[in-house]
């Protein structure tokens, strides 16, 4: 085995310190730099120096704000619904989609919040007349179609336990990929997958195909590929190698065989997502 | 309903209440803004979403600011200050105050990030080929202007006014190599490919320019940049 190369001195770790700081070493030299960093006390001090120097020349690029969209997904993935809620941001009304708690028992709700929780509760019976109209479409998907025919049922589980509903919304920069197209998450709360149904997209052909991922963390994981059939709709029984409120988001992204794939929609997983 | 959970009807419930709360949380806003970067990322460490939402107010354009100049594709710029964001929701403690201001630290967390993700897309043997509005991009747009007329200086904000005087004053080999290494993301022994010069030259010269830079900018700028009000950033 080969002995490990002797340590560096300090002029020979100063001398490569600013291209340290800039990532600009190749990684056995960049290890040669950080083990004499690990014992040294003075050239700490001047990479300091390099990183605040670094660290202002990314001031020099110009701003750029990021998309609505990127702030109301952040918010939701760290879950900025619980004890202190975040600000509105500036740029948009608050979303719709947040899973948030308006606990009837909780004494901190005014009178008006509760006003608001009664008068909706008629539109959300209005929208499980919606939900019905997805059941309709399931059903006419689905009869002709016998492979899939063993699905049915477990829709049929999901709409009659009414679930959870969760609309999908453009990803950051898909706005116009999306165009009419739009997506639900449903969930329910005996179903061991959650079901992603979609409307209005253009069909899979030889160019396009959609795939679905989860994500927690950072980190996503492909869970399956969504066909869209002629009249634009589609739907998918999603499975995930760990259970689904494990996860945080849930998206489709769109792209040709072998090309990047590209967002296209997304939505936070309800934390009442099956097990 | 269950505890983090919303069923159809609390989905409605929460978008018109969520308009409610609005007015309530104003004030709210208007005293988190006046709270120092130390102090937010303090609270980020008690699991404050409304500090987060205050730093990332106060940070995202710049952040992305940096990531599209790196990547020179706004999808992906996203990504990446996406994960610089939720990197500091869920590590807030890599910030050591004592090391220096939050906006530096930040913002070299950004430029890593992209770096990453820059050097991730050049080593995918099938990646895509540029987007044409990539394509049709000159870098130079997206890079900083060393020597900007004062009209365009009034546009774009007094942000980083001190880096972009200090590096007017690099000649513009040094500005070049600069770019490269940092915006390019390019080793130093691809800088000397790039520009058919001697490893041992490269570096040198790389050296010089950062200790000239280091020279120019006063010491702790970026903190004085942390300083300012956060409505004279963009």
């Amino acid at each position: 085995m080969m002995p490990p190369p002797p340590l560096l001195g300090c002029a020979e770790a100063n001398a490569n310190l600013a291209a340290y700081a800039l990532d600009a070493l190749p990684p056995a030299e960049r290890r040669r730099v950080a083990a004499h960093l690990r014992v040294c006390v003075a050239c700490p001090l001047a990479l300091a120096r390099y990183e605040e120097v670094i660290g202002a020349l990314g001031t020099a690029a110009v701003p750029a704000a990021p998309s609505a969209a990127l702030r109301r997904r952040l918010l939701v993935e760290i879950g900025a619904t619980g004890n202190r809620a975040a600000a509105p941001g500036p740029e948009s009304a608050p979303p719709r989609h947040l899973p948030t708690e308006i606990g009837a028992g909780d004494p901190s709700v005014s009178p008006r919040w509760r006003r608001a929780a009664l008068a909706l509760a008629l539109a959300a019976a209005l929208l499980l007349v919606g939900l019905g109209v997805a059941g309709v479409f399931l059903h006419r998907s689905l009869v002709s179609g016998g492979e899939i025919a063993d699905d049915r049922q477990e829709i049929a589980e999901y709409l009659r336990n009414g679930g959870t509903m969760t609309a999908l919304i453009p990803a950051a920069g898909a706005e116009g990929l999306v165009q009419r197209g739009q997506g639900s998450l449903i969930v329910a709360p005996n179903q061991p997958r959650a079901l992603l149904i979609v409307a209005g997209l253009p069909p899979t052909d030889a160019g396009r195909r959609y795939r679905v991922w989860v994500a927690r963390n950072g980190q996503r994981t492909w869970v399956g590929e969504l066909t869209v059939a002629t009249d634009g709709s589609g739907y998918l029984l999603v499975a995930a190698p760990a259970p689904m409120p494990t996860y945080q988001t849930l998206g489709i992204a769109r792209g040709a065989p072998g090309s990047q794939m590209r967002d296209l929609l997304w939505a936070p997983v309800p934390r009442s997502a099956p097990n | 309903m269950g505890a983090r959970g919303y069923t159809l009807a609390s989905w409605l419930v929460t978008a018109d209440a969520a308009g409610v709360a609005e007015a309530t949380v104003a004030a709210h806003a208007a005293h988190e803004r006046a709270s120092t970067d130390v102090d937010l990322v303090r609270r980020l460490r008690q699991r404050d979403a409304g500090a987060f939402a205050t730093l990332y107010d106060r940070y995202a354009a710049q952040v992305h600011g940096v990531a599209r100049a790196i990547l020179r594709d706004d999808h992906l710029a996203e990504e990446a200050t996406h994960d610089v964001f939720l990197g500091l929701w869920q590590q807030p403690q890599n910030f050591e105050p004592a090391r220096g201001s939050f906006a530096a630290w930040l913002l070299r967390v950004a430029r890593n990030r992209a770096i990453d993700l820059l050097r991730r897309r050049r080593e995918q043997p099938f990646a895509p080929p540029a987007t044409a509005e990539s394509e049709a991009a000159d870098p130079l747009d997206w890079l900083v202007d060393p020597d900007p007329d004062p009209a365009e200086q009034a546009i774009s904000s007094v942000v980083g006014q001190e880096v972009r005087a200090a590096l007017a004053r690099l000649t513009p080999d040094q500005r070049h190599l600069l770019e490269l290494a940092y915006f390019g993301g390019l080793t130093q022994r691809e800088i000397a490919a790039q520009l058919e010069r001697p490893l041992g030259t490269v570096k040198t010269q790389i050296r010089t320019a950062m200790q000239r830079l280091a020279a120019l900018l006063p010491a702790n700028d970026a903190a004085a940049y942390r300083t300012r009000a956060p409505e004279a950033r963009p």
